[in-house]
């Protein structure tokens, strides 16, 4: 570790590098495409104007407000490295100062964006273990200037765990100080990646909303078109059946094609040059083709590991493993905010003994097979089959209904969707299980593809039971369990496995000292 | 990491269906019907006199059957909601809070207090006037307070949350 260039701790406020103006504009832009359906009346506005002249001053009005945007938040932005947290200073109109407290840092994350590689600079993220709002961006420093802050972070963060409990335990410090990014666990090559793009879509890092944009104003694509010369409604109308069913499958499968041609562009966007690099305390992630991002996740702070297997990923013989940390938006159904991916560290298709290696680093995870779990009871199954068929029944009753003398195209569609509907179901409901093994809990669901939550017990920030009348009567019971990261449920299953999972899990949680973070 | 799995008699450990549960408030029960009460009495006169302006000659037997069918509902309600608010019950061991609640679909909640991150008493304008209050408890992952318990006596809330802080000291 070289110590001869400035400490970053600084007396005074810092501004950062002109450059950061390119960082402040590319945030606008971000938010800009993530905001598209904001940004619908705006364009139809523009095509609207008559003059390209007024059209071109419009955009240049746009753009320079942009710019003058990125300029003030770069002048008016500071900030400050004390002894126990990083100030900063922001806003143009409405003064902002945030203090974030060493001990409350989560993650330094380094990027490296496309307009910065030419300039060697990098932009560190620091995130906050409070709101969701706590996260500072350190844009256009110097690699060096990137890495001294990112060690002193580290450094002071454990110093600080250091002080608060004399007697901490191994888990809860990550020192970190050293640049020792350990050794190289695993990396994936492109058809690795057009694999990921395949099985899991991720058109959306492109499309970023198109899809809710046209679902909603459907009227505007129509107008389009009609403005090029095609009547949609025209073709349409004058189509046979046969006709119309083969456009809706030509359509149908011309979009498969685009949004899986996207979704392969997307992960390569996204998880280009994946290198994945773990110490005993620490995983280094490193991936992006423009953006360049460098991810430091402390293992202590993982609070649940996620095994994401889609029907593709099973016939090829692939798992998605994903390291999961606090996280804001999980609900008590356990669904995560899409978006929150810095929270979350995804290893891409690999095989399931590469996740079960990878995982061992962080939890004493057995094999899969190893493991007895508890199932579902068949009154489960019932449920969830008598709400979806009287669904069925009633959506079925009133579209007949409607379009009363061409209803019989309900009769012969509804009847197949829902048997598959069932077996769908079926499978689903014969998939759940939950299996305690030492410290962790293993949850198993899925379809085709088989995921698995492994929880470790002593993680846990909350626990239910619930039973119903009915459910008492056959000692079936639902149980819950939440970590930081996401909630995970166990639906009907015997009572007193369920009574014995509860108790045991409080049991670790309470009776140890170890810590959740 | 050193890992040690020691083998642990599963039916020696504590067991949280043997927690006795304790009652809220009395005052709690009152406050929640008089509430529900007077929110559905409110919604089903407005919705009444909607109908009246909607269909201005309806039968006076249907009428009475209207206004009848609103009576029964407000009274169900009213009576449901009381006997919901009295089926929730609160437990304090050594090192977790448990809270019970529901009449069909009974659910039992359990917050280690080493995972509070913070408490909070909290009284409505209502609550107040009836001498009541709640404790939430906040932990991680979530905005939202994950764990309440309603309707107790204000003396007890605060004992409870101080009960809370010095776990944590402790701890």
């Amino acid at each position: 570790m070289s110590l001869d260039f400035v400490a970053p701790v600084s007396p005074d406020w810092i501004r950062l590098s002109g450059w950061s103006v390119l960082h402040n504009i590319a945030r606008t832009l971000t938010k800009l495409v993530n905001n598209l359906v904001a940004l619908i009346p705006l364009v139809i506005g523009l095509l609207q104007l008559d003059s390209m002249l007024m059209i071109g001053f419009v955009v240049l009005g746009l753009v320079s407000m942009i710019v003058l945007h990125a300029v003030l938040t770069f002048l008016f932005f500071s900030y400050r490295i004390t002894d126990d947290s990083v100030l900063v200073r922001e806003g143009v109109v409405f003064k902002k100062q945030l203090d974030l407290a060493f001990i409350r840092i989560q993650n330094v994350t380094f990027e490296h964006p496309f307009y910065f590689r030419p300039l060697g600079l990098v932009t560190v993220k620091i995130d906050g273990a409070g709101s969701s709002g706590e996260e500072v961006y350190l844009s256009a420093l110097e690699a060096e200037a990137a890495q001294a802050i990112r060690r002193e972070i580290l450094a002071r963060k454990a110093a600080f765990a250091d002080q608060l409990t004399a007697d901490a335990d191994e888990y809860s410090i990550a020192p970190m100080a050293s640049d020792d990014q350990g050794e190289l666990l695993i990396t994936r090559s492109l058809p690795d990646l057009v694999l990921a793009g395949l099985t899991n879509n991720r058109a959306w890092i492109i499309l970023g909303g198109f899809a809710a944009v046209f679902g909603q104003f459907n009227d505007v694509v129509f107008a389009l078109f009609t403005s090029w010369g095609f009547d949609v409604r025209e073709i349409v109308e004058h189509q046979t059946t046969g006709g119309l069913i083969l456009l809706f499958l030509s359509s149908l499968i011309l979009s498969v094609i685009i949004v899986a041609a996207l979704s392969v562009l997307g992960a390569i966007f996204s998880y280009y040059d994946f290198t994945l690099h773990g110490t005993s305390k620490s995983f280094t992630v490193r991936r992006g083709l423009f953006t360049k991002h460098e991810i430091h996740m402390q293992k202590s702070r993982i609070q649940n590991i996620y095994f994401r297997q889609d029907w593709l990923d099973r016939v090829l013989g692939r798992v998605n493993l994903i390291f999961e940390q606090i996280s804001h938006g999980a609900s008590r159904t356990g669904r995560l905010r899409q978006g929150a991916t810095d929270k979350k560290l995804l290893v891409p298709t690999i095989t399931e003994p590469q996740a079960l290696q990878l995982s061992r680093t962080v939890l004493p995870l057995v094999d899969f097979e190893a493991l007895q779990f508890t199932t579902s009871s068949k009154r489960y199954f019932f449920k969830k089959a008598a709400i979806w068929s009287f669904v069925y029944l009633a959506v079925g009753t009133s579209l007949a209904s409607t379009f009363f003398d061409q209803g019989w195209w309900v009769l012969v569609l509804l009847p197949p969707v829902w048997c598959l509907h069932l077996v769908k179901l079926f499978v689903q409901w014969k998939r759940k299980g939950i299996a305690i093994d030492g410290d962790l809990a293993v949850i198993r669901l899925g379809f085709i593809g088989i995921d698995y939550i492994v929880i470790p017990a002593h993680k846990l920030q909350i626990v239910w039971y619930t039973q119903s009348l009915l459910m008492k009567r056959h000692d079936l019971a639902s149980i819950g369990l939440k970590v930081a990261s996401r909630a995970a449920q166990m639906p009907f299953i015997n009572g007193q496995v369920a009574r014995q999972v509860i108790n045991y899990c409080l049991y670790q949680t309470e009776s140890t000292d170890r810590s959740w973070m | 990491m050193s890992f040690t799995n020691p083998e642990i008699q599963i039916s020696d450990l504590p067991s949280f269906e043997d927690i006795s549960y304790n009652d809220l408030a009395p005052a709690y029960a009152r406050v929640n019907a008089t509430v529900v009460f007077v929110i559905d009495t409110l919604l089903m006169l407005g919705l009444l006199a909607a109908a009246r302006l909607k269909f201005p000659d309806l039968p006076t037997v249907l009428q009475a059957v209207a206004i009848c069918l609103a009576l029964v509902l407000v009274a169900l309600s009213t009576v449901f909601s009381w006997y919901a608010a009295r089926a929730k019950r609160y437990a304090v061991r050594k090192h977790d809070l448990a809270f019970e609640s529901g009449l069909f679909w009974k659910s039992q909640t359990i917050q280690p207090l080493r995972r509070v991150q913070h408490v909070e008493v909290a009284r409505g304008p209502i609550d107040k006037r009836f001498g009541i209050a709640h404790v939430r408890l906040f932990s991680a992952g979530s905005g939202a307070a994950s764990f309440t318990i309603p309707g107790l006596l204000l003396a007890d809330a605060e004992q409870l949350r101080e009960f809370v802080l010095s776990y944590k000291d402790s701890a």
